[in-house]
Order: structure tokens, then sequence, then C-alpha cells
């Protein structure tokens, strides 16, 4: 039998193991892979291959995304690489307006009439398997960026797709994202996207808020994702310029 | 051995005459020529315009520091010797983003939107993948030609958010370029130059610009024809919850 080089297996561990601790991390982190509850039928091409959006951006400490307050509502996603893919909504060329409306079949919701068909969270991944996915808005009442989990095929459905990733989420969103002229401001966790019995323990806690509190519709609660010494991307600049 | 050495000669010979069809480009005494126009149209057509990185393809037409025109070398005549810039050689590399359709009044209208990519000499014919700095802003008569300014991925140039932080670091790199792309071509019968520039747009409307030019290329593509039925209730249906045939890959 070939005796095996000492060297050459410690080398190999010495490569393997960080691989695997990082891909455990960044489960932990962010969440596990999983692949969209859904593709609807107009995101894929005649080749059936998913369009990434056009405006497609993939942020990371080396190559920061960027911002504008126009261009809200943003969606985003972390990738499999722990990398933040975001997109700006923008009507499908695959898509269809419909005049009289139309019933989703994803969640049997009905859309009122006009409504275009978008490109969704899926088009920042080419559809590939993804962990917490979210939006981030502009909040004219505020006039802050507002971060939230909201994302039906990555975030809905998922077992761990809980607060502590939605802080984890926005923590490297707002370090690899600069926000432009708008500060940062909330991070909403809404329960709707949530696990169920993550949202059913939230909303028995003091924490819970509503969009409505008589009619207790969307609920949410809030999650601080600043640490004292976060680096904020773009924060620097910001702070020289008073205007 | 005389004979050995005739056929390997002639086999290196016939070789080398293959790349140059094969890749457009050969490189001859440091200077490579233009990729032929139907190489850099195949690959217009068969390239994707953006890349699950987030990166922007480029298809190079003229390598920086050439002076070789490849858009006239159809037009060189029976000669087959591409037409020349009668002008200092290209500050940069140079081609197009495929699949991208300029709108109406821009420029080369319902044509493929230019690129300036920064980098080392790249050469014709070539797919680079880069990321947006700005645009440069050109206008010839009540024409204007946006043209994408991007990094070669590897570069030794950042990607930063404000020319203006750019030309802090670089300084100079941009005032060539806009120099050198509204001069090229001269002045008019009138005495006044043929080109002129409002400057450069930054990295955030940059990106909205070659999005921009990426959905119209898509739009004018698509028809109702290509778009898959409704159910019998004029509603949409889920494609699949499986994943897609692009399967994410670096």
């Amino acid at each position: 039998m070939k005796r095996v080089s000492p060297i050459a297996v410690g080398c190999l561990f010495f490569f393997l193991v960080p691989c695997a601790f990082a891909g455990e991390s960044l489960d932990k982190l962010y969440g596990t892979l999983e692949k969209p509850t859904y593709i609807k039928y107009y995101e894929i091409d005649k080749a059936e291959k998913v369009l990434l959006n056009p405006y497609l951006q993939i942020a990371s400490a080396q190559h920061p995304g960027i911002l504008h307050s126009r261009r809200s509502p943003y969606n985003w996603v972390i990738d499999a690489k722990g990398r933040v893919g975001i997109i700006q909504e923008a009507d499908h060329p695959y898509g269809r307006t419909y005049a009289k409306g139309y019933v989703r079949p994803e969640d049997n919701s009905k859309r009122k009439p006009g409504t275009s068909e978008k490109y969704g969270h899926i088009s920042a991944v080419a559809g590939a398997p993804s962990r917490i996915g979210g939006e981030i808005l502009f909040d004219k009442r505020t006039r802050s960026w507002v971060i939230n989990n909201k994302s039906g095929r990555y975030s809905l459905g998922n077992v761990d797709r809980t607060p502590e990733q939605l802080t984890n989420a926005a923590k490297l969103i707002q370090v690899v994202i600069d926000p432009g002229e708008v500060p940062w401001g909330s991070v909403v966790f809404l329960l709707k996207y949530a696990p169920k019995n993550v949202a059913d323990e939230l909303q028995k806690g003091p924490d819970v808020k509503y969009d409505d509190v008589a009619t207790k519709s969307n609920p949410y609660v809030l999650v601080d994702p600043l640490p004292d010494n976060a680096t904020l991307v773009g924060q620097a600049a910001a702070n020289d310029d008073p205007s | 051995m005389r004979k050995t050495m005739r056929w390997t000669g002639g086999w290196a010979l016939v070789a080398l005459l293959a790349m140059s069809f094969i890749d457009g480009s050969v490189a001859m005494g440091g200077q490579a020529a233009a990729a032929t126009p139907r190489a850099a149209k195949n690959l217009l057509v068969a390239t994707d315009p953006i890349n699950a990185d987030g990166t922007v393809n480029v298809v190079i037409s003229i390598p920086a520091g050439t002076i070789v025109k490849s858009k006239t070398a159809a037009k060189a005549g029976k000669s087959g010797i591409p037409a020349h810039l009668r002008y200092l050689a290209y500050p940069a590399n140079y081609g197009l983003i495929p699949h991208t359709s300029q709108p109406k009044g821009q420029g080369d209208e319902g044509g493929p939107m230019p690129a300036i990519v920064l980098g080392a000499p790249i050469p014709a014919g070539t797919v680079v993948k880069t990321r947006p700095l700005g645009a440069l802003v050109v206008t010839e008569g009540t024409k204007i030609y946006n043209t994408a300014l991007l990094v070669a991925e590897g570069s030794p140039f950042p990607i930063l958010n404000s020319i203006e932080e750019f030309d802090v670091q670089f300084p100079g790199v941009t005032t060539i370029l806009r120099a050198w792309f509204t001069s090229y071509k001269g002045v008019g019968k009138d005495g006044k130059p043929v080109l002129d520039s409002y400057g450069f747009y930054d990295r955030e409307d940059a990106i909205q610009l070659i999005g921009h030019s990426i959905l119209a290329y898509e739009r004018a593509r698509v028809t109702e024809a290509d778009k898959k039925p409704l159910d019998k209730n004029e509603n949409p249906v889920l494609y699949s919850s499986r994943r897609a045939k692009n399967e994410y890959r670096e």
C-alpha cells in the first residue's frame, strides 16, 4: 500500500477545514442556502435561464455597492459567498401589464389593475440557492433607509430566517453599501416573512408593533444592528459635509 | 532532416494563419490588429451583458495604444488592410457592451453601448469583465454619446463612487480621456471642433445608463409570442419551484 505524505495531508487539512468553517459561519450568520420557493413564468427566458437584473450590484468589501433615494425600492439577498446582491425594481421584458389586475399564483393575492410584472429577488442571483433576503426602502417620513426581511423567495418559508439573521445581514449591508446622502435608519423584521414558530413567539412578546394597531395588520419588530464601532461606507464623507 | 523542417515550418505557418481567423486578432510587433467585424458581432450576440458576480462584460474592439479602427475594416477595400485613425493612439481600451441598445436621441441609436475600459491593453475580440466607474458624455451636434467608463477586473484602478474622488487619486486620467474623445475627429468645415463634452457621470448614474440600455435591448426583442401563456382565467402561472438552468457559476 502506498504511503501518503503527512505533509500533503497536513496541507489538505489546513485548506479544507477553514473552507468548511467559512461555509458554516455564513450559514449561521445569514441562514442556510435554499432554493427560491418559486420562479415566476416570466423570469425565465427562451433558453430557460433566469435573467439577471440590468441594474444588478454585487456588494462586498472589495466592491461596495451604492444607493440613491430616487431608485428606491431596492431588493437585496445574501448570496452563497456572503455578498449582498442588490437590484432595482423594473418592469420585466418577459412580463405583462394587467389592465384588469390579476391573481398571483404564489399566494392567491389579487393585484390591482395596471400592475406590471417586475424583476424579483432571483434576478440578483440568477435563481441560485441563497440566504436571507429583503428590501431596502427610502422612508420619506424619516428620510432614511429602512432594511427589512421581505422576500417571498428567500425569507418566507425558511426556518432559519430569524431576527438574528436579519440583524447580521443589515450589519453587512451597512458596511458594504454606500447609502449616498441618505443615512441608515430602522431595520424591520416582518413577522409575515418569518418562520411560523418564530412569528408566533414574537407576536406574544412586548416588542411587536403593527402597521395598524386597531386591526393588528402587518406585525413587525425593530432590530438594531449598529454596534458602536461599525465602519460605514461613506459615513466619513457624509460627516465632513454638513449639507 | 530538411524535409522534416519544411513540413514543420509549413504546419506552423498554417497554424498561425488559422489562429488569426479564429480569434480575429494577431499580435504583430506589439500592435494588435482589430477583430474582424463578424467575430465582434458574433461575440456581441453570444455574450451576456452582466455576470452573476456583478461585473459587466465588454467586447474589446480597439486595444489601448492602437490606431486601428475595427469598424472601418470592412470598408478597407480588397487589400483587407484596416483603416487607421489619423490621430494619437487610443488612450484606453475601447469596446461595446453586448446586449445593449442605446435609446432614441443617443449616440448610435439602437446600437450597443460603447465602453472605455481602463487597464492594461487588451487584445481585440476579448470579452473582458469590468466594473462601472462612470460615463463620459460626448456631443456631436444634437447627438449625445454616453460612453461607459469601466475598470477591467484585476487592473490597479479602484472603483470609486465619484469621478472627483478618482481624479484625486489618479490625476489627469479623465482629463486625458475627455480631451482625446472630443478631439480625435478634429474640426469641422466651420473650423470648430466636431465633438464636445458635458463631462462625466459618476458611478451610480453609469449603473443606470448601462441598465437602461440592457432593458432597451431586451424589450426591443421580446414580443408577445415569446411570453409564456397565461392560464384559462388570464392569470399568470409559476414556472416551477426547481432551480433554473443557468446555475450560478463564477
